[in-house]
């Protein structure tokens, strides 16, 4: 269990603000743009950075001051890290041989957590010949071998094209029975792995709690950020805004998704985000009506 | 365009011969190499500069790797004042450099028994070797570790290795080659000098010293064979030093 509170950082043009928020053994996604310092969280929980303020208890044990050797925590850095004068036996066996965990034992975690994640034909080579996914399934070995007490995942995806990004994730689903903390900026990600979701943005914590809030944002900034129509002070996904035959909007841009499009449309001071399958193009007129919105404070 | 690449190809050629002939003319025409080998002057000034340059590149490399390490993860206050005063030797006039450790021993009066051991003294030669070459030393090692990446060392401390193991067996090892070539570098700065050893310690005689001594009384022919093994000895220094260069880039 992890528990983060009144965490504060400037690091760099970073800034981490007071966050605060719990996760048991359960996969928690924190969702923000780049740049919001989402990485400074994940190096805070690392040890790498010291915070300027607040508490990381870490399974009932203040963590907040110890070096990252002394933290049992798994970390996966953005570009994964690898050490590219070992090969990859030796990058998954390293934190292993330092416990001094004797040959045999070592070999046969090896080979499990190759099994696991479906890298054992990779065994012998050297990191630099490895694509982006499979560098990505040996971080994770790497640091899942210790059976650390938090996974932390720096935007694990984020360099990857979309078809290793989809096994990566499926992957990533298997992972049981320990914490994983996942920032990304990926809303998709979130959606499809966050058993807990976090939204951060500007180093505030503005959001936390279960996947409803992806769903119901409570406030606009995170309505925002979630892609949301805002209209007066209602929240209206793009899913709920029905394009229909009409005057009142006039299509100034459209993102064709192949069987549907995304359209956007200038209604009344609003530029309102639709996904619809008709055939539509910049300047066409149409007409919109909303589902039900929700309802947000201020 | 042909035409364009053809004259930018002549100054090439040219620049190239300019260096390259003088260099074969000298290995084809060496003299009487068998001073090398049976002169006893000759024999010893060559152990005294090798010596030499062993012992003040160990001595750069023992400060070189904290300084490199110091200069590559940490900013500090005058911290480009500290880098520009390291790099200083290699503008500095030679013989000013020689001008200038003499003065400052014997300018203060607490340190000027150090004097003993560097006037005209193998330490004096250690000492200039040293202040010549470090630069070279320093340089290549702290762009080995900028050339290493920090989220390397921070997952090995999260996989449990401490801060000294971190450094000792990953960021060390990954810069091998820039210390190989500090180490190539700095040693063969530091054989070439000739200004500054002039004055502060033309004895004991290094190669350098001894091949001027020779040309200045006997001339040309009974420097050359010297000069000759020199050369072998820098090219040999030069094509390791090309060898890791390229095994860096690999």
């Amino acid at each position: 269990m992890l528990k983060v509170n009144n965490l504060s950082k400037i690091w760099k043009d970073f800034k981490l603000k007071n966050v605060s928020f719990k996760i048991d053994k359960e996969y928690c996604v924190i969702l923000g743009p780049s740049g919001a310092g989402k990485s400074v969280l994940i190096k805070c929980i690392a040890g790498i950075l010291k915070p300027d303020a607040g508490k990381i208890i870490l399974n009932g044990k203040d963590i907040t001051n110890l070096p990252p050797e002394k933290r049992n925590v798994g970390y996966v850095p953005q570009n994964y890290a690898l050490f590219p004068n070992k090969n990859v036996y030796k990058n998954i066996a390293y934190g292993l041989l330092i416990k001094k965990v004797n040959k045999l034992e070592i070999d046969r975690k090896v080979k499990e957590i190759a099994e696991f994640l479906n890298i054992s034909h990779l065994l012998n080579r050297d990191v630099k010949t490895l694509s982006g996914g499979e560098q990505q399934r040996v971080a994770l070995a790497r640091a899942l071998i210790l059976n650390p007490s938090i996974l932390l995942l720096d935007e694990p995806t984020s360099a990857l094209d979309i078809k290793i990004k989809e096994s990566i994730i499926s992957e990533l689903k298997k992972i049981k029975d320990i914490p994983v903390l996942h920032v990304t900026h990926d809303l998709t990600e979130a959606r499809t792995l966050g058993e807990k979701i976090g939204i951060f943005i500007d180093g505030e914590l503005i959001a936390f709690g279960n996947k409803d809030i992806l769903k119901k944002p409570n406030n606009k900034k995170v309505a925002e950020f979630l892609g949301f129509n805002i209209v007066g002070n209602k929240a209206i996904a793009p899913e709920e805004v029905i394009i229909k035959d009409g005057d009142e909007g006039e299509v100034i841009n459209v993102v064709d998704y192949g069987r549907y499009k995304k359209v956007f449309v200038k209604y009344n001071c609003y530029i309102i985000k639709a996904f619809t399958e008709r055939d539509l193009n910049i300047g066409d007129r149409v007409g919109l009506e909303f589902r039900e919105g929700i309802k947000i404070i201020s | 365009m042909e035409k364009f690449n053809a004259i930018m190809s002549v100054f090439l050629i040219i620049i190239f011969l300019f260096i390259f002939l003088p260099i074969v003319y000298m290995l084809s025409n060496p003299g009487d190499l068998n001073v090398l080998f049976s002169d006893e002057e000759v024999i010893w000034a060559f152990k005294t500069t090798l010596l030499a340059g062993a012992v003040s590149t160990l001595i750069a490399l023992i400060f070189g790797i904290p300084t490199g390490y110091i200069l590559a993860r940490y900013d500090f206050k005058f911290k480009s004042f500290v880098e520009a005063v390291l790099d200083l030797p290699m503008a500095i006039p030679h013989s000013v450099i020689g001008i200038m450790i003499l003065s400052f021993i014997y300018g203060i009066d607490i340190i000027n028994f150090i004097g003993r051991y560097i006037v005209d003294n193998f330490w004096g030669i250690v000492t200039v070797y040293l202040f010549v070459g470090i630069p070279f030393m320093v340089n290549s090692i702290r762009d080995g570790f900028l050339s290493v990446d920090e989220e390397i060392e921070y997952v090995s401390r999260t996989l449990g290795a401490s801060k000294v193991r971190t450094f000792f067996e990953i960021s060390l090892p990954l810069i091998k080659n820039n210390i190989i070539s500090g180490i190539i570098l700095s040693f063969a700065r530091g054989i070439s000098e000739v200004g500054a050893i002039l004055i502060i310690a033309y004895y004991p005689k290094t190669v350098p010293i001894l091949i001027y001594e020779r040309f200045m009384s006997f001339g040309l022919d009974a420097s050359k064979p010297i000069s000759v093994g020199m050369i072998l000895i820098s090219i040999a220094l030069f094509a390791l030093l090309r060898m890791f260069g390229k095994m860096r880039g690999r």
